[in-house]
């Protein structure tokens, strides 16, 4: 019986073998090597043929062609301020719509739960439903509500004209005739909290539905008030549905580069869209994946101390059982 | 019924896969969007070879395809610095122009252009340029200089391109320097030109400046000329101009791959693609600039010189250039854009 469970593996161990593993290590291989192509003059030689000649003094009749070397210069490059900074940037935009999320989701969550709670299963329906739409065209009508000649500016337009005196409130306070909603980091946290808040709201709801009603009922008539007993027990129980939600939103927003180049019109540039670039107009496959290790150890080191929080949580909570 | 039904559904794959078997086929490989779909049908009713057409999104993708031997095709069609890097890299072959009759129709002002200079590997398909596509209902003046790009009339109204070769070469031809500068010193006036420039820029944007300029969003930006064809198409109000200073030109030429198959084939589609009607065609379905004068004669040549896209004057198409292939030095061009955007 082992041994066949053994053979059920077969399938899982190679696909993960040739989709995970392979590509990782290719990424490793070309993040540590560059292309470079040996110095040389092309000369026209006495008959007319053309040669090259390298820097060492040989001549050859081929044209030298460029060269896969081992090389840690993309590391370098790596660590020079403008990526660091850009990482930096990456980091803070993911940390602040992390917090978002988690702020608009989790009483979106306990809400969804609460008993008394009509017909859960629809809200939740229409709070997914959104999300099997490609995200792409629901980013591309965000841009349309806000764009300068967006639906949000004709109208408040529209308003100003109708009220006058609206109009002549805002004129004072230098606000100009079309209002700049998109192209800034805002609207790129906008963009990334409307994408991935069901990422948030999800793990939380179906950790804090299962919690045992009884344990409520138990703080309640011990005296614990609503307050005392959402810190004391649905806290700590929906722990681990927030670390999955912290971590399923901090993750891809780590790494996103299409939202922010829609939203931010390409001035609120992330590091996931300077890897995006090395692999397409800049073509320098080498960089990028010198960068996506960046972005991957960073990421492993987040989910480590997420990991890590979640470990001695559950310690504790059976301290508390005891 | 059923059984009748898989009966004949299997005889028709078999019909389908056994000629394509014997016949002779040629594969290409070309942009998306790129080819009016009736010229492929036409091409092989007249010559009964059959055509594989498989399409790319960039030069880049393209030539990792084909440098990595993944793929053999016959006919491809890259962009100019692409085929100069293609030839030295040997990954093209020459053409026999016994074999291509109808490349008399091309312009010979658009032949022996630097990326082949002996006009061996490649024909050119289309072209264009760089330049402004302005709103004019909305500008302050008719845009016919790069400063319009530097003007503080347009703060958060004009859109420039998120790609450092295009951009950076644009903003090194403002400084009066060479389209293709690898100098530092050049470089570095660009960058501080474009670093200026930054707070007047409502967007850095690539293919989102068609619905941008077509909705009214800016007064001016930064375009291909084909992407200005199709907004002109869409929103009267705007027009193009290629600046003063000179530009950039581009061509999109037809080559084949040294590892091509079916060599013949391939010229045959060549010509093909040459013959004025053809060539014709094919502009009403892709708009681009076609360097074919017999195709333009066909399409009258009056009404095709009236587009400021086809037809700059040539004194400013004389000061265009194309971009060349900088090897290594790409990776320059990506640090100073990098630099510039994330600039704040």
């Amino acid at each position: 019986m082992k041994k066949k469970n053994r053979a059920l593996l077969v399938p899982f161990v190679l696909w993960a073998a040739i989709f995970i593993v392979l590509p990782l290590l290719m990424i490793v291989y070309y993040g540590v090597t560059v292309e470079v192509t040996p110095p040389y003059e092309e000369i026209v030689q006495a008959d007319g043929s053309v040669a090259f000649a390298l820097e060492d003094g040989a001549v050859t009749a081929e044209r030298p062609q460029k060269e896969t070397v081992f090389s840690l210069s993309n590391f370098r490059r790596m660590l020079e301020p403008t990526y660091l900074k850009l990482l930096g940037r990456s980091l803070k935009i993911a940390a602040i719509t992390t917090g978002i999320c988690l702020l608009l989701g989790y009483p979106v969550a306990m809400i969804l739960s609460g008993r008394d709670f009509k017909r859960p299963a629809l809200w939740l329906m229409l709070i997914i439903l959104p999300m099997w739409m490609n995200f792409l065209l629901r980013t591309y009508a965000w841009m349309s509500i806000l764009e300068n000649s967006g639906i949000l500016n004709s109208w408040i337009t529209a308003l100003r004209e109708a009220v006058p005196a609206l109009d002549a409130w805002l004129t004072d306070r230098g606000v100009g005739r079309k209002i700049i909603f998109l192209y800034n980091e805002n609207a790129v946290i906008l963009g990334m909290v409307y994408n991935y808040l069901s990422f948030m709201i999800m793990p939380i709801y179906t950790v804090i539905v299962k919690i045992d009603r009884s344990l409520l009922e138990a703080a309640a008539d011990l005296g614990a008030s609503p307050a005392q007993s959402f810190l004391r027990v649905t806290l700590p129980y929906s722990l681990p549905g927030v670390l999955e939600g912290v971590t399923m939103v901090f993750v891809p927003a780590v790494t996103t580069f299409v939202i922010s180049q829609l939203m931010g019109g390409g001035k609120v540039p992330l590091i996931g869209d300077i890897i995006q670039n090395q692999f397409g107009k800049s073509s320098d496959w080498h960089f990028g994946s010198t960068l996506s290790l960046l972005v991957m150890v960073v990421v492993l080191a987040f989910m480590g101390a997420l990991n890590r929080i979640d470990k001695e949580e559950a310690a504790q909570k059976e301290v508390r059982i005891l | 019924m059923k059984k009748l039904a898989l009966f004949a559904l299997t005889l028709a794959l078999l019909c389908a896969a056994l000629p394509a078997g014997a016949q002779e086929t040629i594969s290409v490989y070309n942009w998306g969007d790129y080819i009016e779909p009736q010229v492929l049908e036409l091409f092989e009713q007249e010559t009964g070879i059959e055509v594989i057409y498989e399409t790319f999104e960039t030069n880049e993708d393209m030539y990792a395809k084909i440098a990595m031997g993944g793929a053999s095709y016959d006919v491809i069609i890259p962009s100019d610095y692409m085929i100069e890097r293609m030839i030295q890299e040997g990954l093209l072959q020459e053409i026999n122009w016994d074999n291509v009759p109808n490349v008399k129709n091309i312009d010979p002002r658009f032949m022996n252009a630097a990326y082949d200079p002996q006009s061996a590997y490649s024909v050119p398909y289309t072209w264009g340029t760089m330049g402004i596509l302005y709103n004019e209902s909305t500008v302050v003046e008719t845009p016919t200089s790069w400063q319009t790009l530097m003007d503080p009339a347009y703060t958060m109204d004009m859109l420039m391109l998120n790609s450092p070769r295009d951009t950076l070469g644009i903003a090194l031809v403002m400084c009066g320097h060479d389209l293709n500068s690898t100098d530092p010193a050049d470089l570095e006036d660009a960058k501080n030109l474009l670093v200026e420039q930054k707070p007047m820029v409502l967007a850095y944007v690539v293919d989102e400046v068609k619905d941008k300029m077509i909705a009214g969003e800016a007064s001016v930006a930064l375009v291909w000329s084909g992407d200005a064809t199709y907004c002109m198409g869409e929103n009267d109000e705007l027009n193009y101009v290629v600046p003063v200073e000179g530009s950039n030109i581009f061509y999109d030429s037809i080559c084949i791959p040294s590892n091509a198959r079916n060599v013949s084939g391939a010229e045959k589609f060549i010509d093909f693609l040459c013959r004025a009607d053809i060539a014709a065609m094919n502009y009403e379905y892709v708009g681009y600039a076609i360097p074919n004068t017999a195709a333009i004669e066909l399409l009258g040549a009056e009404e095709y010189n009236a587009s400021p896209v086809n037809n700059p004057p040539q004194e400013v198409l004389d000061k265009c250039e194309v971009f060349k292939y900088l090897g290594d030095d790409t990776r320059i061009y990506d640090q100073i854009w990098t630099e510039i955007i994330s600039e704040f």
